[in-house]
């Protein structure tokens, strides 16, 4: 059977409006003008303490990158200075150097433990709801506890890791009094403590997914390594590039555990980004020009690592 | 209230057919339970630690090498610190700063979210995006113009004070959103045509059926406040204001520690905290299940 | 009880499909239908009538009030949606009661109101239960409880059926029909399905592309098809549609030659000759007979091999070939044919149509 064009015919005589086209526009308008009024008046309440709390802070923020002092002596107009400073200080290359390498230790190793962790707990026919309370323990733990408790891992007489190595017959570790220890310790105790989160988050995209794909895979002879490769990864992809976003924008703004367990020491070793800021606008009082010019770079490195990240998983 | 229960959670792969006296499918199962009995062990152990310390008399803390349980437990570390320490008022400083902010994030953010994910309205995207970039903005850096704002408004060393900053958060918007998208236009529409405004459609029809959602923000509102840190510290300088991680904090001194004191705070302010996850968990991942975290 | 007009109504842009100069009236207590395949823009202008979508041209009256931009709770217009949209966290007494609630009629009339709504639609034990709780049927008639309650001046039918299965779709077709004669109440019911349509409609519209094609009387359209996209649409097996061109008194198609009779050489005058015309032939106006067969009158024979057989128990189709062309025929479920077989083909053109090259019926 041949294609033949489907055109359409003309039905019906238009009948009259009975409003003229100026009553039509007003009416209209009046008419999305009352329902913009609707959605607005449901977003003020959140937007008060948005703009109060945020977006304020922000503009301050960006004014005092051009001025020095304002909290103890009077403030002063500096222009660029404390943007130049920024770039000059030796502490924030160092700063920003631990605190991407302690993303990078941090956030793959929190991941892959997470996702397996989640896989396993997928199995438990019984017990589940146990394991998970359990493993979630560590996230609900305040940094101040978490850093009490840490400090009883890592102590270097009495901390279990400790103690463990000596009865296996091994040395000592000096975990956070060594420069080249401390950042790592660091790590093991946001990972410890994030763990929970990702993997609870993980299990309830891993039980969101299709079963009969799964069947369908095993039907056709996918080992479990296959399923997880071909079909986990790519159905999880929403979740994963949520969780890896996220996770960059969390962990680049490291800061209570280091203020509360070596406070940036031994020898700046574990000195990151905000911890820097912090210091420089609350504990020396007087650089808040410096440590706003630092946030902002922050925030812009935040942004661009993001974007990039934004970039790279959407494209695949 | 609205069935959460999902049987999934329960749900496990079919066992591989058996083979011999050990199965492969129980060599399985046993697998699966020691990988997830070490990993609560880890998750565990540090915590166990700290139960136990802060048992131990003041005399056994200095015995080397330390013991794992103590020897004769006691409950002296406990009866210091609600003695000594005005304990029960950090309690109630962190229970009312913790649930106001969780309580008045639910509503203003779940109105927020409803009109992000419902309604039309010009300035929506931009707006949107706004909220997407400020979850980017590491709160340390707006510490000092944050500290001002409240000085300026007279706030220092009161509950909003405490209050008012964890309010500007903007990632339970967003949460919010996500999860009020999710649900059927045409719920919304029927409730339009059947005669709601705006407000009831969303007192009526979306927070009923985002009470899983409602959860995980709640919960994760309420540990983010309850956990929190820097800002009680120098928002509430009295003691009288501080929270129970400030006043943890002040019971180590530049000179001296006391583990046994400062493992009973641990212990203490964590409970409540953990009795709320417990009591929640299973709305808690339904919620996340339901909110399944999309682009 | 109302009249529901479209004036020049356009919709430009939307989420669906959009709507391009409609211009239609719905009587008052009529049921009309509007038919077309998914995305042919007819749930857009049934929202738009609700209100759920914005009417960017033109304008919808009720009963001669201009609702373009009253509040969809305010146009006295009651809806059920394809997938009911009850209230999951409601009972079904609260979710047939709601539409009430809201209006701030007094709980007692509440009470009683949907009692009785739900005693007409055989919904009486089931009043305590949740939405999940009920099979699909059941959910289909509290939709439909929850919209009659209010007493509605227009009913508006988003493929109310198309979630059930065949059997209940039958029974709730004829149940719907009832309701509508008891309460007389206007309504709008759009469906992709044909059966539904021709069953139920008093009239129909086929849409397509956001554009209606034809309206009227269900026979009607199936009878007079206003364009290639109609006859192709109402009806199953699809109409035969053979391109040819117009030479004086016959059609010649593609190996195959037809003499039009007076019907449709008068449509044929409306064209030039020797220009490109489409004939349509309906299955069932095709019989298959075994060995020759004179024409008389209206009817035609053409010789042809038989490609496929399908019995459907009432009926068989047959798929023959003639020329170059398959054509297909409707016949009597017992007829012994076979693949390869050599038959005639008698084509009675009482029935038959000539399109032209735009695809308009050459007749209208």
């Amino acid at each position: 059977m041949s294609d033949i064009t489907l055109t359409s015919t003309e039905i019906g005589a238009a009948g009259q409006l009975s409003l003229s086209p100026e009553e039509h526009k007003r009416e209209q308008r009046r008419y999305l003008l009352r329902r913009t009024a609707t959605a607005y008046l449901f977003l003020v309440p959140a937007a008060v303490f948005f703009i109060a709390f945020l977006v304020i802070p922000i503009g301050f923020l960006f004014f005092y990158t051009f001025h020095n002092g304002g909290i103890i002596s009077p403030r002063v107009y500096v222009g660029l200075d404390n943007w130049r400073n920024v770039f000059r200080d030796d502490l924030v290359i160092t700063s920003i150097k631990n605190t991407l390498v302690y993303c990078l230790m941090a956030i793959p190793s929190v991941f892959v433990i997470s996702m397996f962790l989640a896989l396993v707990l997928q199995q438990a026919t019984r017990g589940g709801s146990v394991f998970r309370s359990v493993f979630y323990l560590p996230t609900l733990t305040p940094y101040v506890v978490a850093a009490l408790i840490w400090q009883f891992v890592v102590h270097r007489d009495f901390g279990i890791l400790n103690m463990t190595l000596v009865k296996l017959g091994r040395d000592p570790v000096n975990w956070i009094g060594d420069p080249d220890m401390a950042l790592k310790s660091i790590t093991m105790l946001e990972v410890w403590r994030g763990v929970g989160f990702w993997t609870l988050l993980f299990l309830a995209a891993l039980i969101g997914l299709p079963k009969e794909l799964y069947q369908a895979a095993a039907i056709d002879g996918a080992n479990a390594w296959q399923r997880f490769r071909h079909l986990t990864i790519p159905l999880l992809r929403p979740t994963i590039f949520f969780a890896v976003v996220m996770a960059t924008i969390w962990n680049l703004q490291l800061f209570d555990s280091v203020s509360i367990m070596t406070n940036g020491g031994p020898q700046n070793s574990t000195a990151t980004v905000v911890w820097y800021i912090q210091q420089t606008t609350f504990a020396y009082t007087d650089k808040v020009g410096f440590g706003a010019a630092l946030s902002f770079t922050l925030l812009m490195l935040i942004l661009v690592l993001a974007l990039i990240e934004i970039r790279l998983l959407r494209k695949r | 209230m609205v069935e959460t229960h999902f049987p999934e959670l329960d749900a496990t792969v079919p066992p591989p057919p058996r083979r011999g006296i050990l199965s492969t499918a129980s060599l399985y199962k046993l697998a699966i339970y020691i990988i997830l009995i070490v990993a609560a062990f880890i998750a565990m152990v540090p915590f166990g630690y700290v139960v136990s310390t802060s048992l131990k008399s003041t005399m056994s803390l200095f015995a080397y090498p330390p013991d794992w349980l103590p020897d004769e437990p006691t409950l002296d570390n406990y009866r210091n610190l609600i003695d000594r320490y005005p304990f029960w008022r950090w309690l109630m400083n962190s229970a009312i700063v913790a649930g106001s902010v969780t309580l008045i994030k639910l509503v203003v953010d779940s109105m927020a979210g409803y009109a992000f994910a419902k309604m039309r309205f010009p300035g929506k995207e931009p707006l949107f995006l706004l909220v997407l970039i400020s979850l980017m903005v590491p709160f340390a850096a707006l510490l000092i113009p944050t500290f001002i704002i409240v000085r300026e408004l007279g706030l220092l060393n009161t509950y909003w004070g405490l209050i008012l900053p964890g309010l500007a958060s903007p990632i339970g918007i967003f949460m919010m959103r996500q999860f009020i998208e999710s649900l059927p236009s045409d719920l919304e529409n029927a409730a339009r045509l059947d005669g709601c405004s705006e407000f009831q459609i969303y007192r009526r029809v979306i927070l009923p059926l985002i009470k899983p959602g409602l959860v995980v923000l709640g919960v994760f509102t309420f540990m983010t406040q309850w956990t929190s840190y820097l800002w009680p510290l120098v928002a509430a300088t009295k003691p009288q204001m501080a929270t129970l991680t400030v006043g943890a904090r002040s019971l180590t001194s530049d000179f001296t520690q006391d583990w046994g004191l400062n493992s009973a705070a641990a212990v203490l302010s964590m409970l409540p905290m953990i009795l709320v996850f417990i009591f929640l968990q299973r709305y808690f991942i339904a919620g996340s299940i339901a909110g399944a975290l999309k682009e | 009880m109302a009249q529901v007009e479209f004036i020049q109504v356009g919709k430009s842009y939307g989420e669906t499909g959009a709507v391009h100069n409609v211009n239609l009236t719905v009587d008052d207590s009529e049921f009309l239908v509007l038919l077309g395949p998914s995305g042919c823009g007819k749930s857009t202008l049934l929202k738009m009538v609700a209100g759920l979508e914005d009417v960017t041209a033109g304008e919808i009256r009720i009963d001669g009030r201009v609702v373009n931009y009253v509040k969809p709770g305010d146009r006295n217009v009651a809806m059920v949606f394809q997938n009911y949209a009850l209230y999951p966290h409601m009972t079904v007494q609260e979710n047939i009661g709601f539409p009430l609630k809201m209006t701030k009629v007094p709980k007692d009339q509440i009470r009683e109101r949907v009692t009785r709504t739900a005693a007409i639609l055989g919904l009486d034990g089931l009043l305590d239960r949740r939405p999940e709780q009920l099979s699909g049927g059941q959910r289909q008639r509290v939709a439909l409880a929850r919209s009659i309650i209010r007493e509605p001046a227009v009913f508006l039918m988003d493929e109310p059926l198309s979630n059930l299965d065949a059997q209940l779709r039958v029974q709730t077709r004829e149940e719907l029909l009832k309701l509508h004669e008891r309460l007389q109440t206007t309504t709008i019911y759009v469906t992709h399905d044909q059966i539904e349509a021709m069953t139920m409609g008093h009239r129909i519209v086929v849409m397509r592309s956001g554009v209606v094609q034809q309206v009227g009387r269900p026979q009607d359209v199936y009878d007079n098809p206003a364009n290639t996209f109609v006859a192709a649409f109402l009806g199953s097996p699809r109409i035969n549609l053979q391109t040819g061109k117009l030479d004086g008194a016959t059609f010649g198609g593609d190996g195959f030659v037809v003499p039009l009779n007076s019907k449709l050489a008068g449509a044929a005058s409306a064209v030039t000759a020797g220009s490109d015309v489409a004939l349509g032939v309906r299955p069932e106006d095709i019989e298959v007979r075994v060995g020759a067969v004179e024409a008389s009158g209206d009817k035609i024979a053409l010789d042809g091999v038989v490609s496929l057989v399908e019995p459907v128990g009432s009926d068989l189709y047959v798929r023959a070939q003639t020329g170059n062309v398959d054509w297909m025929a409707r016949t009597e479920a017992r007829l012994p044919v076979e693949p390869g077989q050599a038959v005639t083909l008698v084509l009675n053109l009482e029935h038959a149509h000539l399109f032209g090259e735009d695809g308009r019926n050459l007749a209208s």
